[in-house]
């Protein structure tokens, strides 16, 4: 638990009871707000995570957790920090249905810092606390040079890999024409350029044969 | 309506939600992408087709449009995504830090029969060695971690060589295709309405439709069911045994479909009449 791994900033009674008032309240409802408008003002998603829909549905574990491993290590040096640089703390709550509710709040101070984990605390549904970190997408990869024509990632490669693993999955599935025409006189132009462009093809990978689709269990 | 099989049958419709609620629309690309590669349908005019035509993507915005943003918010995407009836999410993204709150997102999508994938990262080295960070939450526990296999090995390709951008360590656990993928991308940021991208970003999606396919033919799995099925049956590629850029190996969705047999036939006879109305929407 927090106050085992950091006994130095164990919560005061007087900041306990300052978790009541309803300016700690205020602050840090107010801070949950911003987050998410900030979030709703963004204008486009990056896109990940991408949530694939299906039915499959699994029982609801034990949501018990254990409470010596709810706030992170680097929780109480950054309210011990925050009266220099404000930290925004990130809560796991888990009701006793099992749901998790995510919320954040910023905090100014050690002491609003203190407040505002006691509060959580006090709720008796605290899973998690930890302080935000920055996130990114994993961004396109820097890649070896292209030996061949296209450049970098062309359509060399995206021929090479990413056909052949469609055609694979197009064996399983049995039912889609992987190409149409049109594909299949593209590639014969681009394979025909490349032979001419600098005498040999890229090596086909593995790929299984379209019209060997074994039959599929009903 | 004519009979779909099990891998046509469409998923959970209706999903076009973000986090907050609002707008989902990809205001960077890479989102796009990757969702072409899972589930682009077939015949569009981008001559692009995802390797689950037949899933549905239920998107879910957690970073801006500049391709930042929080761990708290991915941590809430990933409830959110949970809570609104996904089977499978794809995380191409990544952080070096991790944190008790993601490891409790995490934990409620995985219990409640979500598979999770995330990219293996693009650092192009090897985690233990000086300055490789490790990326999260590809190595969270019960998250899938997803390396990139292709690569030039001289002037000639080959697509089971280790990619030269991915980050290789211990929690990788699959290798898939990820040089030079060719999938959507949205028409204000390329006019074609296609791009070819690189990373583990690219493999990950691979991947997940691989898992979505699974599931497609037994719902019933569990998550530690699927990933099994995709482990188990892996490729080996790269190393002899599991290496530290693909894990078990490289992809194998037949043999995925394969290792997790379809759910028992019902006994009783089918309906004659009219075919039930879909289940409502979770």
């Amino acid at each position: 638990m927090w106050e085992r791994s950091c006994p130095a900033h164990r919560p005061s009674a007087p900041a306990a009871a300052a978790a009541d008032s309803s300016e700690v309240m205020r602050r840090w409802q107010g801070s949950w707000r911003r987050r998410w408008a900030t979030v709703a003002a963004a204008a486009a998603l990056v896109g990940a995570p991408l949530a694939v829909v299906g039915p499959a549905r699994a029982a609801l574990a034990d949501p018990a957790a254990d409470q010596d491993a709810l706030v992170d290590a680097d929780v109480a040096p950054a309210i011990a920090q925050a009266d220099h640089q404000s930290a925004q703390l990130v809560f796991a709550h888990r009701d006793a249905g099992g749901a998790v509710t995510i919320s954040t709040a910023t905090v100014d101070s050690a002491a609003e810092g203190h407040a505002v984990l006691a509060v959580a605390g006090a709720s008796g549904t605290l899973e998690a606390v930890s302080v935000d970190s920055p996130v990114t997408l994993v961004p396109d990869a820097p890649i070896e040079p292209d030996p061949g024509p296209g450049g970098p990632g062309g359509d060399v490669s995206a021929d090479a890999v990413s056909n052949d693993f469609y055609r694979s999955l197009q064996w399983a599935l049995d039912t889609i024409p992987f190409e149409d025409a049109a594909d299949r006189r593209r590639q014969r132009c681009h394979r025909g350029r490349a032979r001419h462009r600098r005498g040999h093809r890229p090596p086909r990978s593995g790929g299984q044969p379209v019209a060997a689709a074994p039959a599929l269990p009903a | 309506m004519a009979n779909l099989s099990p891998l046509r049958r469409h998923f959970l419709h209706d999903g076009n939600t973000a986090v907050t609620g609002t707008d989902v629309e990809d205001g960077h690309g890479h989102g796009t992408h990757v969702a072409g590669t899972i589930a682009a349908a077939a015949g569009n005019l981008t001559h692009v087709t995802g390797a689950a035509p037949g899933a549905t993507v239920l998107s879910v915005k957690v970073l801006s449009d500049s391709g930042s943003g929080w761990m708290s918010d991915v941590a809430a995407g990933i409830v959110w995504a949970a809570d609104n009836g996904a089977d499978v999410i794809n995380l191409s993204l990544g952080s070096s830090s991790s944190d008790g709150v993601l490891h409790s997102a995490v934990e409620h999508a995985y219990t409640n029969g979500v598979v999770l994938f995330a990219a293996a990262g693009n650092g192009g080295c090897t985690v233990g060695d000086a300055g490789c960070a490790t990326n999260w939450p590809a190595a969270e526990d019960h998250v899938v971690a997803v390396g990139s296999v292709g690569a030039y090995v001289g002037v000639a390709f080959d697509p089971d060589a280790c990619s030269t951008f991915t980050t290789r360590a211990a929690y990788v656990d699959l290798g898939a295709p990820g040089f030079g993928i060719y999938s959507t991308y949205p028409l204000n940021r390329a006019a074609s309405g296609v791009a070819t991208s690189s990373g583990t970003s690219m493999a990950t999606p691979h991947a997940a439709a691989a898992a979505a396919i699974v599931l497609s033919h037994d719902p019933s799995l569990t998550p530690a069911e699927v990933i099994a099925a995709l482990t188990g049956t892996a490729r080996d590629a790269v190393t002899p045994g599991p290496d530290t850029c693909t894990g078990s190996g490289v992809i194998d969705p037949l043999a995925a479909i394969g290792a997790a047999p379809p759910t028992t036939a019902p006994t009783t006879a089918p309906p004659t009449t009219a075919p039930p109305p879909p289940a409502a929407p979770r």
